[in-house]
């Protein structure tokens, strides 16, 4: 048995879903968390299981965007290798009862039989809104359970409601009237579909209401409906026109006006409160100026707790990191083996996962964002920036889960309904900066940017303001957001022109975060980093070891000399012509080649170099991770000065903000774009930004005298 | 282009105008839907007669924030020149 979960965008399917399956998949405040189809197992009561599948949300089943059209397909079992549903399980906001019941009426035209499952009783009674679940079902003809999946509450219930799902009769007929010309055309239409496509009686008829309901044609219809049926249907379509009947006005108002007896019966309104909470709170948050105000001290707060708060358990992980590293250092006998150990593993992973703090603070933001409904709120405050550069009202969600991942913000942007907007936001998704490139310039700014306080006040030892290190960062992520918009904007008037896109996005109610998701979210991050830290960077820091200690030089070389010469080395010095412009030398040319992997493998490549290089590395107590420190004392041989400064410091983050650096992202672009094109656009165009603004960054510093 | 003509009638609640003419916290009944994504605000729930208010309006010429059906919805201001609502003097609810 396999039950299919279909409801309005952010009604809590995912929610229901989880505590029914166990599984942790991806929830949050807004509509859009939900861009693809999942399948878990419900263990009932009574030994048996059913299948059940969270789809994205739906506001009805004529698609808009590609999440929608994913939902629809698994439900009509138009997706070839995923079985066709057996029954529905409805998720219907209480709080929102009216909308979302339009869907239920859609679904209960398919004949598959269903299950309503109110959610959001809560709010909804915070609202002064009651729903009862028992008149409901007697009034829809379909049963209804009501449950808050957080606490459990109304379980027993829910799993018998389940266990009956499967045997039970499909819901009555519908019991509202179309306007008599459309009803005998939707008639027509349906035998039509019944005779070339095998439907079902009650699947055609609601087909046949779908399609009259569109007004043109889709390019899908194309391929899925006959040709006598398309053609039956412009000749419906004409000759409706012709009679004056609108009938996608008349179909919405035959449903809504059912939907309305429903409710009127089943839905109790108490005194309206005078203004919810989340009114109360959006006077401020939605301000004309003080939202703008709020949005700004927050982003800026972001950014001085990523680098302050991070500080402390990043010591703490150093020093565990070096303590073990001192020890196993004096363990191990002298050779290759415990060069490999020490110099390539240890100066390579220790590196990086000193820098798992500063992700957990990133992503502990990032779902308070998302879960307490902010999100919905900024994309409010940005549309007008959004709409100058061409991009759609739902872009600002994926751009800004790209601060976390490009990968998942280009795989919300599924939820755009214009495809040229979508195009448009894939391209500059990867341009915002994404948690793998927070090591590159906490490393950077670590070592070259003098704490310097600008803003703010002590208590005590602490300081509480901003610091020239936090701004800096501030200003990384900024150079990546104001590029992405204006590429976007470029873009949009070259070579992807067109009517300016939508923006209907629903303003959820403030929730307050629950602990156990954000914690949860946390620690599958900081997982994923530590996997990566173990897998990808583990491998590349052995790799880095081998090339930069063979071919060996005689004995008595010195460990500078001898890593020159080596393969890296000479590998690095046929790179460095082309990024010695920019103001790298050939050791940085090597991090850069290797962040192709992932952007973090640049400060694993680093500290793996500058380990093999470092003479004194040889004195085991001294023994230390901070590759930061190392690249300070480093000096170049030909000009006898210091090879990183400030201004190249700067340059490199500038050409870590801009350029392509990631397979995976590649990847999904393909996928999401079906070919190469676009991601092979995508790589030169920001390869080729990075190195022109890295040039006049760093060409331009040095004209002002920055050395 | 925000600041179009509108009616000034249509803010002293007497007859047609375009959604996006009305103040902030003035109720309308929907009269007429149009421009591109027609079909979804039909289905979001603008059929004739629908009480919506236009409860925000977003600096800059921003979107407007609609409420209708008990929810909350945000809009461009051109999809919302495309609604046409009737500000009748009987003042709905
Ligand atoms: N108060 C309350 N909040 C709930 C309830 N169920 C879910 N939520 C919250 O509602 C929000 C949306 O939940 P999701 O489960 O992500 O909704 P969804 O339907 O999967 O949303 P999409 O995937 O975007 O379509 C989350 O913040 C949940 O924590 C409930 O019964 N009561
Ligand atoms: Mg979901």
């Amino acid at each position: 048995m396999i039950f299919a979960l279909v409801g309005n965008p952010n009604c809590g399917k995912t929610t229901l879903f989880n505590a029914l399956t166990g599984l942790r998949q991806k929830v949050g405040n807004y509509p859009g968390v939900t861009v693809e189809h999942k399948q878990g197992v419900v263990a009932l009561p009574q030994g048996e299981t059913v299948t059940l599948i969270d789809l994205p949300g739906l506001y009805s089943l004529t698609p808009h965007s590609p999440d929608e059209r994913i939902a629809r397909d698994v439900l009509l079992g138009y997706l070839p290798g995923t079985p066709r549903p057996n029954a529905i399980v409805n998720v219907v906001d209480a709080s929102n009862l009216e909308r979302n019941l339009y869907l239920t009426s859609q679904l209960m035209d398919l004949g598959l039989p269903i299950l309503v499952v109110l959610t959001m009783g809560d709010t909804a009674a915070q609202q002064g809104i009651y729903v009862d679940a028992a008149t409901l079902e007697k009034e829809l003809g379909v049963p209804a359970r009501a449950v808050v999946a957080s606490r459990r509450s109304g379980w027993t219930e829910l799993y018998a409601a389940l266990l009956e799902l499967s045997s039970q009769e499909p819901p009555p007929s519908r019991r509202w009237n179309l306007p008599l010309v459309v009803e005998a055309e939707a008639e027509e239409l349906a035998d039509l579909l019944q005779r070339d496509h095998q439907l079902k009686p009650r699947e055609a008829f609601s087909e046949a209401l779908l399609l009259l309901g569109l007004p043109e044609e889709r390019r899908e219809h194309k391929d899925r409906w006959s040709p006598e049926v398309r053609n039956h249907l412009a000749g419906d379509h004409l000759r409706l026109l012709r009679e004056g009947v609108d009938v996608s006005v008349s179909i919405a108002e035959a449903r809504y006006a059912d939907v309305g007896r429903v409710i009127s019966r089943a839905m109790r309104r108490e005194s309206v409160s005078p203004a919810s909470v989340s009114d109360r709170v959006d006077r401020v948050f939605l301000h004309r100026f003080w939202g703008y105000v709020i949005f700004i001290a927050l982003m800026c707060f972001l950014f001085q707790a990523m680098f302050s708060w991070a500080t402390i358990p990043m010591d703490w992980i150093k020093s565990g990191v070096d303590a073990l590293g001192q020890t196993l250092a004096g363990w191990m006998p002298d050779g290759d083996l415990k060069d490999l150990v020490i110099n390539g593993i240890f100066g390579g992973v220790g590196n990086t996962i000193v820098f798992l703090p500063q992700i957990l603070i990133l992503f502990f933001f990032i779902s308070l964002l998302e879960d307490t409904g902010y999100l919905a709120r900024a994309a409010f405050l940005m549309d007008r920036l959004m709409s100058r550069v061409g991009l759609h009202g739902k872009s600002f969600i994926p751009l800004l889960s790209s601060y976390a991942c490009a990968i998942p913000g280009i795989m919300a942007t599924r939820t755009i309904d214009s495809p040229r907007a979508r195009l448009l936001t894939i391209l500059v998704a990867p341009l915002m900066s994404c948690s793998a490139r927070l090591p590159v310039y906490a490393v950077m700014i670590g070592a070259f940017i003098p704490a310097v306080h600008l803003a703010g006040f002590h208590i005590g030892k602490f300081y509480v303001g901003l610091t020239l290190p936090a701004l800096v960062l501030f200003a990384m992520y900024a150079l990546g957001t104001v590029m992405a918009f204006l590429m976007a904007a470029l873009f949009n008037r070259t070579i992807l022109k067109g009517e300016p896109p939508s923006f209907l996005l629903e303003m959820p109610p403030y929730r307050l975060p629950s602990l156990r998701t954000v914690l949860y979210q946390m620690g599958e991050r900081a997982w994923l980093f530590l996997k990566r830290a173990g897998t990808v960077i583990l491998s590349i820091s052995v790799v880095l070891w081998f090339l930069a200690t063979y071919p060996k030089s005689p004995d008595g070389t010195s460990k500078s000399d001898q890593i020159r010469h080596s393969l890296a080395g000479q590998i690095g010095r046929v790179i460095e012509p082309a990024i010695a412009p920019l103001g790298f030398d050939w050791k940085m040319g090597i991090g850069i080649v290797s962040s192709f992997a992932a952007r973090e493998v640049f400060v694993s490549a680093m500290g793996t170099i500058y380990n093999v290089a470092d003479d004194a590395a040889s004195d085991d107590s001294k023994l230390s991770v901070a590759v930061g420190e190392k690249m300070k004392s480093d000096i170049n041989l030909r000009t006898g000065k210091p090879t990183f400064t400030p201004l190249v410091a700067i340059a490199l983050m500038v050409y870590y903000v801009l350029a392509m650096q990631c397979m995976s992202t590649i990847a999904v672009v393909r996928r999401e774009t079906n070919g190469w094109k676009w991601p092979l656009f995508q790589i030169a165009y920001m390869t080729g930004l990075a190195w022109v603004v890295t040039f006049l960054v760093y060409q331009g510093g040095k004209l002002l005298g920055f050395e | 282009m925000n600041d179009k003509q509108c009616d000034p009638i249509c803010s002293l609640g007497l007859k047609e105008c375009s959604l996006d003419c009305l103040g902030r916290g003035q109720k309308a009944r929907v009269a007429t839907v149009g421009g591109p994504n027609r079909g979804r605000l039909l289905e979001m729930g603008f059929t004739r007669g629908t009480v919506v208010e236009v409860s925000r309006r977003a600096a800059f010429g921003g979107p407007l924030e609609i409420r209708l059906r008990s929810y909350r919805l945000s809009l461009r201001v051109d999809e919302a020149q495309a609604i046409r609502v009737e500000t009748d003097s009987t003042n709905p609810e």
